[in-house]
This record gives structure tokens, sequence and C-alpha cells, in this order.
């Protein structure tokens, strides 16, 4: 079956909305957070969210299958975070945790990650109010078996103070080449800050981003519903949308030529190469990106993400094998680039 | 690997950072690692800009104001009845032990709470379960309004029916 980012997508905002992000936190009022939680309390919740999900069918015929997170190897856990399903962090400590995930991936339901549950749906393009709607029938659904810790002032009871109230964290990940080249992400980002949101580099570490990628998400959780919460991270996205669509159009009549020379250069490099590391995949497939957006190449949106989800050091590894070292793995890389581009 | 703040010494020091569960890495050379935990003492509001910081010691900083302002520290500390978590401890990790503590420890992570949303009222979902221990809540509070009533007027047959009525609402809460 196809991975959630491998579909074909009509909504995709003319390339540069790339995923969206939905995710809700939610607790069991009996047990300690998982900050103070006992092995034997992380298994009764697993258990009991198993129960809760075992015989569940929720609308699209979505089925959640459950991964002990303790059985798993690292490096199906680590690439399980480089196709951005699960945090590094949910990769890297894996003990008395799991997660029941659909097959295409879209739909994961988290537990004893930060919070005892959390409801997360991916999407390519940027189908918030689906998403939510998603997110939300299974949040109704987990709720009459396990009657998750509500206050009636404070919304949903989170570890976090940060996440309390609607639990809900939306976020979408948007490619923006000629606003990073422009240097207008920090104005971006000190903007939506003021408005409740926030705006991270979202391959790269800290703010650094590769790739041109860039996530906008809601910070405020507390006396905002979820409708509106969405509603006003959307006016954001559609702003930054026709901003970066702008920049590319006048960018594009100003030096045709140019940007045309960088775009196929970039092709004719990702198409031969034997060696690509994943830093120079990033780059060279920002512009072939920004090169279908414009319409001077023909390449599906369901191969750019996979040259973006499916090439990290242990995607790499899990899929074609190869050993750890780096030079293998970006023989390997490179080949699984041709592969994609020719087809 | 270079220092990913000046790009030229090599990298030694590794800050990682879990903010929200999102795991953030930034690698640093001797001398920017030693800049920023100096200017992390004076002048925390510079990392913001270049690094972002770690959100456990910024709820710990405000924390610290509450407790300063307010000399908490020098009483006995309460435990949360349900998972044993102190403010302190609440503090010093920024996170929160179980619901309980929301309850136990309610006027003084409010503060915190306010300055995080702005706001202090949730508003949107309510979960179906919640709703009736919500309506629940209000009859109760309808019946104890009544129960009085009942006593002033030295109904006492009505008195004993309602605080029976009572009793059994609050069983099923």
């Amino acid at each position: 079956m196809n991975k959630w980012f491998e579909k074909d997508n009509k909504t995709n905002e003319q390339g540069v909305v790339v995923s969206t992000r939905i995710r809700l936190a939610r607790n069991l009022s009996d047990i300690p957070f998982p900050n103070r939680m006992t092995d034997e309390q992380k298994k009764d919740v697993i258990s009991r969210v198993g129960k809760a999900l075992e015989k569940a069918k929720f609308a699209k015929d979505i089925t959640l299958k459950m991964l002990d997170m303790e059985k798993l190897d690292n490096i199906t856990a680590n690439a399980m975070a480089e196709r951005r399903i699960i945090s590094p962090e949910f990769a890297a400590n894996r003990k008395g945790r799991a997660l029941f995930i659909s097959e295409d991936e879209s739909v994961a339901v988290f537990v004893n990650e930060e919070d005892h549950i959390r409801i997360q749906v991916l999407s390519a393009g940027s189908d918030l109010p689906v998403c939510l709607k998603i997110a939300s029938e299974i949040d109704s659904y987990l709720d009459k078996s396990l009657s998750f810790s509500f206050d009636e002032t404070l919304g949903y009871l989170t570890q976090c103070p940060t996440n309390l109230g609607t639990g809900l964290r939306a976020s979408v990940m948007l490619h923006l080449p000629m606003m990073e080249s422009n240097r207008m992400i920090e104005n971006l980002a000190n903007t939506v800050s003021k408005l409740g949101m926030t705006v991270r580099g979202s391959m790269g570490e800290g703010s650094n981003s590769r790739g041109a990628l860039y996530q906008i998400s809601n910070q405020v959780t507390l006396g905002i519903s979820e409708q509106n919460a969405i509603d006003n991270l959307m006016s954001i996205v559609n702003q930054v949308i026709r901003q970066e669509q702008s920049l590319r159009k006048s960018a594009y009549e100003r030096d045709t030529l140019s940007t045309d020379d960088q775009i196929y250069r970039a092709l004719g490099l990702l198409s031969n190469a034997r060696l690509v590391s994943t830093d120079e995949l990033l780059r060279l497939s920002s512009l072939l990106r920004l090169g279908a957006s414009l319409g001077v190449l023909k390449i599906d949106v369901s191969v750019l993400n996979s040259l973006l989800f499916e090439t990290g050091a242990y995607s790499i590894c899990e899929k074609l094998g190869g050993s750890p070292d780096s030079k293998e793995r970006d023989r390997l890389r490179a080949e699984f680039v041709r592969e994609k581009l020719v087809k | 690997m270079l220092c990913e703040k000046c790009k030229k010494a090599e990298a030694v020091t590794h800050i990682r950072q879990n903010i929200n569960g999102e795991l953030t890495e930034t690698h640093l050379c001797e001398n920017c690692a030693a800049e920023l935990t100096g200017s992390f003492e004076n002048h925390y509001g510079k990392l913001f800009s270049d690094f972002g910081f770690g959100l456990d010691s910024m709820l710990g900083s405000i924390f610290g104001q509450d407790f300063l302002s307010e000399n908490l520290l020098s009483k006995p500390e309460e435990k949360c009845k349900m998972c044993g978590s102190t403010l302190s401890a609440i503090r010093k990790s920024g996170n929160v032990g179980c619901s309980e503590c929301y309850r136990t420890f309610r006027s003084e992570l409010m503060p915190l709470i306010q300055r995080i949303h702005g706001k202090t009222v949730h508003s949107g979902k309510i979960p179906e379960s919640a709703e009736g221990e919500i309506s629940l809540k209000n009859k109760i509070a309808e019946l104890e309004k009544e129960l009085k009533k009942a006593v002033d007027e030295q109904n006492f047959e009505k008195a004993v029916e309602i605080r029976d009525e009572i009793a059994s609402l609050k069983n099923s809460l």
C-alpha cells in the first residue's frame, strides 16, 4: 500500500504546501503522567488502549494495528522518524511505549509519549479540517472507554502546561525557497509569534532549515477552539503561500534562463550522481520541487515526497540494506534517487 | 562536524532540547558553548533568537518569579495526593505530575498558564464523558440550594429526600 505522502494530491496549493499534521494530546485521569509513571502503569495504559482499539473501525475504513515499540529495532524505528510518523525522541526511547498505526501510516495513536495518548493525522497537502475530523473521531471513540482527563476550565489536562485546553497542535510544512533566499523567514517568524503561532525549520536542527522546508504551527491551546485554531493557522498559511508564489513568479520572469539552468542542473546531478548525501539531496530536490511548481519539470509530487521522506540514513538502510558506512549509504541513496527520477 | 554557530571550529558540545516532545540537537565548538552558558545566566533573551531555548528552563524561570514573590520555598512543601509531586519538582522538570496536580497546585499554576496561553478558560471540544459530569455537578449545586431552602422552611421530610438524592448523585460522580 502507498504511504500517505505517496498519494495523489490535488490540494497541493501549487507546490508550496508539503504536508499537514494534526495532533491531539490526551491523558487518563487515574494514572500519573508519563514522567512519573511506573513500568506497570505504562503496560496498563498500553493494554487499555489496545483493548479500546481492538475492533475499532473509523471512517474511510481506517483500522489501527499495534506496534510494540520495545520490539522494534533501531533502524526501523529511526526510519519511521525520518518518514515523520514519530518524533526522533519516540524512536530513541522505545521502552514502555506503543504505537497504533494505519496501513498508510497517516493515522497513528502514540501511547506513553509525552502524554498517555497522542492522536496524529498526517496528510500530503493542506487538509487541516479533514485531518482534525479524523483525529476527533478517534478521540471521541477512545474517550467512550477511557474517559480522558478533562477539567471544566482548563480543558484536556496534559503533562506540559503548554498543551492544556484543546491539546491540539496543528502544523503545516511549507516549501519556501524564495522567501528564504530573500531573507524573509525571520520576519515571518516574528510576525506569527505575535499571533500565537510558531515557525521552525522542519528538516534542520534548531532554527536552521535544510531544503527550504519550514513548519508553521499553533502554540496557544487554551481559550481557543479547535476550529478557530486551524482557521487562524490556515489564514496565515494562505498568506505565506501567496507571498512565496508571487516571489517565485517575479524571480522566474526576471531571469528565466538562470532559473531554468539551476533547475536542470539539479535534475542532471540527481539523475546521474553515484554518491548522494542527505544534505545534497535536500538542497537539489528543493530545486526540483521549485521546478515542478513553475511547470519547468514534470515530476509527480509523490516522487518529490519520496525523495524527501524516504531517503534518510535509516530509511535507506531499512529499504536497501547496506552497511551503516556512510559511503555505501550514499551510493544506495543515489541509486534510489536515480530510479525514482527515471520512472 | 563544524560548530553550527561560528561554522569555523570543530563542534565538541552537543545540546539536546526536547520541546513538546520534538527533539532538536545543536552542535557547538568550545567557545560558542562557553558563550552560550555565559549568556544564559545574564541574558537568556538572546538565546531565543540564536538557538531557541529549552522549554523546561523557561518554565522553571517563570515559576521562579512566582516562588520568589510568594516566598513559597520557606514553607514545608505540599505534595500531590495522587502522584506525590511537589511544586518544586514540577518547576524543575517543567512537567506536571498528574491530573490531580492541576487541582492541588491550581492557584500556583494559574499565573504560569495565563502567561503561556494568555487565557485561562478552555474553549472547544468537551468530551461526552465530561459533559455528563459537568451537568451532574450543576444538578448537585441546584439541589444543594433546594436543600438549604427546605431546611430554612423547616420542611425536614423534603430535606432528607434531597439530601439522599445529593448523596446518590455524588456517588455517581
